[in-house]
């Protein structure tokens, strides 16, 4: 067996396409690390100021040709308060002195003829809640500001849908006191500065109305995505507990991740190695001085498949080592060790970041290997590399359409197609599963093609049944190679 | 002398087509055994079978006393062979396709270079496959399935495609192997010559069935008469002479030439019986026995080609 292992080494590894093949493979994997630094890595700086002022100039525009236009004079007026006392997007004043207009522009008297309208005084509990707005926003007293919240919404005064939601928000705005988290401004997601604590503590809302409401954007909630959000705030509540902050994608750890867990190219090299594997030798006539040999066939086959196996190994391997290099060189290796908290296997777990990033890259070889188990039965079968390979890269390629249209169909009222979840197609996708530096999982929309195709999908049975196909792709690969004439 | 390879009743057919019905002989040691036949007799099936491409139907194949389908790796550790053409890795040096054939059957490196030796291609051997010339791919090839010192070769039309030379060399080669070493040699063709020339026992195969297995000395006492090409002039009146006296011979009429069959013995008769009925004669030459000519001999004229 050893020998025949090495024999297939030899043939491959001094075929000169081989490495050619890999090297650019490896250096194409690479250049998508490259273009992510350089161009979502620049410093492109948002400035909220030139926004505003935009923002200002327009509507002083339009006042000058509707000066009856009560809603743009608020915009005007709110637009340089904002300038004036220097309050970005993403500070939490910016929703306050939002709300302060609203309430200055809340009490609208028409005039008789209907046309002209003016902004009239607003009644004497309004006109004392504006001053106390106003002077927690001129102090910057946030705390001040949330513990009002909640007595607004404990006395009645914001209204709420039902007794559960109020109870929500109100332990979201403790939930901010406790861990000493100012609420996010109008906008997030523009602003580099904006606190990763805001934001974890607006999913817990987000997620948590979903699941008193029992529904998300319109479509009911399945158990399984009720757990899959419980889940995701156990998450954000151990972040916060633990005070650890997400991965950032362009952090050495975030492209390092994003490069080495990315394995279609490997798949595509692998699918060439394999499709070639058997059929190579029935083309080249080179089957008959392999097989009037003293050994059994299915030891051949064997040997084929280690190698098949150790070849890419060596290409992930080299993709990880250059892409932990190129990562460090642009980032000098700053937050190599930094801690995470994901859920895997459903369990909420805190651990170093890189030895994920490894642990993932071992996970998502396995649909890679499938891959190759289905192209090495296809060259068994056909005995043709071409037809092997393309077959192979067409069901690869293929069935990522048929896959998202499968799961529109589902998404749109379709229902879940019985027994889907068992096609090998709805379970390649190992990577919805797992959590990414560069956009974690949202628990419901996921983008996934496995997850949405039948929502009771998990990466333990993903993982099962793709172990399942691979053992039976190889197994048919194998009896075809033992059984048949060479004729 | 103890027979190193022996196929008993071997069936095979592809579908419904019946390639071989019913195969039986044997291979002793030290024989240089031709396997005789036309194109599409069944030999590379045979061959194949021996060497366990191809499963049979029914039978039994047994090389040194192991049988093929159920002791496959030690049947396979007694013969060796090379089915149509040396097909061997194209990028890789002649070196390192012996290299991997003497892992896979277990000779070392000292051994690879004894059989370099042996066809004489110390020369080349660093140079890649895809360089070599037939001959030399043949040579090659022949080196390969010596490495594990078989008792059986099996080779399958190996001088196909050769230049004079090339057969020649392949033809010292075999000899000197089977006479040296006592390696028993199996070798396939279609051309009745070659197998005169290296072979001791010949056996002749059509439709997958045995028309005959004998020493090559009885094979050529059965095809004592030739067949000779005369170039004559005037070429009606030629004709038309031969036609009335010995019809039974004419082979062929030509637009300027006639075949005839003929015994070396009658032929100065025949030409003096030409000359003296004003037929110029401008050429005579042996056109060989060809194997569709033994057959009409072995087989009494039988129809059994095609």
């Amino acid at each position: 067996m050893g020998n025949l292992i090495r024999n297939e080494r030899l043939k491959l590894y001094k075929k000169p396409s081989t490495w050619i093949l890999t090297g650019i493979i490896v250096a194409l994997s690479l250049v998508g690390l490259i273009f992510s630094h350089l161009l979502l890595g620049s410093s492109y700086e948002y400035d909220w100021r030139m926004d505003y002022e935009n923002q200002l100039e327009n509507c002083t525009m339009w006042l000058k040709e509707d000066p009856g236009d009560l809603s743009i004079a608020r915009q005007v007026e709110e637009y340089t308060y904002l300038l004036d006392n220097e309050i970005p997007p993403s500070d939490w004043r910016s929703t306050a002195v939002s709300e302060y207009f609203d309430m200055k522009y809340s009490n609208i008297v028409y005039d008789e003829t209907g046309e002209g309208s003016t902004v009239a005084e607003p009644d004497e509990e309004t006109g004392a809640r504006m001053e106390r707005l106003k002077a927690l926003i001129e102090q910057n007293d946030w705390r001040g500001y949330v513990e009002g919240q909640i007595a607004d919404l404990e006395s009645g005064y914001t209204p709420s849908a039902s007794e559960e939601e109020k109870q929500v928000a109100i332990e979201v705005y403790n939930l901010q006191l406790e861990y000493d988290v100012p609420p996010s401004g109008r906008s997030t997601s523009l602003s580099r500065e904006s606190d990763w604590r805001a934001a974890e503590i607006d999913s817990i809302f987000g997620n948590k109305l979903a699941l008193v409401q029992g529904e998300y954007n319109g479509a009911l909630l399945t158990r399984h995505q009720r757990a899959e959000l419980e889940q995701a705030n156990a998450v954000s509540l151990r972040r916060l507990a633990t005070g650890t902050a997400p991965v950032g994608s362009q952090s050495f750890l975030g492209l390092l991740e994003s490069t080495a867990t990315s394995m279609e190219l490997i798949t595509l090299l692998l699918i060439v190695f394999a499709g070639g594997m058997i059929s190579t030798e029935f083309g080249t006539g080179t089957i008959k001085l392999l097989l009037i040999t003293p050994h059994r066939r299915k030891k051949i086959f064997w040997a084929k498949a280690a190698i098949l196996l150790e070849i890419t190994l060596i290409t992930v391997g080299a993709v990880f080592l250059f892409a932990f290099l190129l990562s460090g060189i642009f980032t000098g290796f700053s937050g190599i060790g930094d801690m995470q908290v994901m859920t895997l296997f459903g369990r909420v777990v805190r651990f170093p970041y890189l030895l994920y990033i490894v642990m993932k890259m071992l996970l998502l070889l396995l649909p890679v290997l499938a891959y190759g188990a289905l192209a090495l039965m296809l060259s068994a079968v056909t005995r043709k590399s071409a037809v092997a390979i393309a077959v192979s890269l067409l069901l690869m390629f293929g069935s990522e359409i048929i896959m998202a249209l499968i799961s529109a169909y589902t998404m749109y009222g379709g229902g879940v197609i019985p027994g889907i979840k068992f096609l090998f197609f709805a379970n390649t996708s190992l990577g919805t599963y797992l959590p990414s530096a560069s956009g974690s999982i949202s628990a419901i929309m996921g983008g996934s093609v496995g997850a949405t195709v039948d929502g009771t999908m998990a990466l333990g049975f993903s993982v099962a049944v793709l172990l399942v196909y691979t053992a039976c792709f190889l197994w048919i690969a194998r009896d075809s190679f033992c059984r048949r004439d060479v004729k | 002398m103890s027979d190193v390879l022996t196929l008993k009743n071997v069936h095979k057919s592809f579908g419904k087509r019946v390639i071989i019905p019913d195969l039986s002989f044997s291979v002793k040691e030290g024989e240089i055994f031709g396997f005789l036949g036309p194109n599409g007799a069944g030999k590379t099936t045979t061959i194949k079978m021996i060497l366990g491409l191809l499963s049979m139907d029914s039978g039994s194949i047994t090389v040194a006393g192991h049988d093929v389908e159920k002791e496959f790796p030690q049947a396979m550790k007694n013969v060796s062979g090379i089915v149509e053409n040396p097909d061997m890795y194209a990028y890789l040096t002649g070196y390192d396709n012996l290299l991997l054939q003497a892992r896979a059957c277990g000779a070392d490196r000292k051994r690879i270079d004894e059989v370099v030796e042996l066809v004489g291609m110390q020369m080349r051997i660093r140079e890649k496959f895809k360089t070599y010339s037939l001959g030399m791919k043949q040579r090659l090839g022949i080196a390969q399935a010596l490495l594990h010192s078989p008792k059986i070769l099996i080779l399958d039309e190996p001088t196909n495609g050769l230049d004079p030379a090339g057969i020649k060399e392949v033809r010292d080669l075999l000899k000197s192997l089977a006479h040296n070493t006592g390696l028993s040699v199996f070798v396939s063709s279609h051309i009745l010559q070659e197998m005169q020339q290296i072979c001791d026992t010949v056996c002749i195969i059509n439709a997958g069935q045995i028309l005959q297995v004998s020493s090559v000395e009885e094979l050529m006492q059965h095809s004592g008469s030739g067949v000779y090409r005369y170039t004559v002039r005037p070429m009606a009146e030629a004709a038309e002479f031969l036609r009335a006296n010995i019809a039974d011979r004419i082979v062929d009429v030509a637009a300027d030439h006639i075949d005839l069959r003929v015994s070396e013995e009658e032929i100065p008769i025949l030409n003096r019986r030409l000359m003296e009925n004003g037929i110029a004669i401008y050429g005579l030459a042996a056109v060989g026995a060809s194997l569709e000519q033994s057959f009409m001999e072995i087989t009494g004229g039988g129809n059994i080609i095609g």
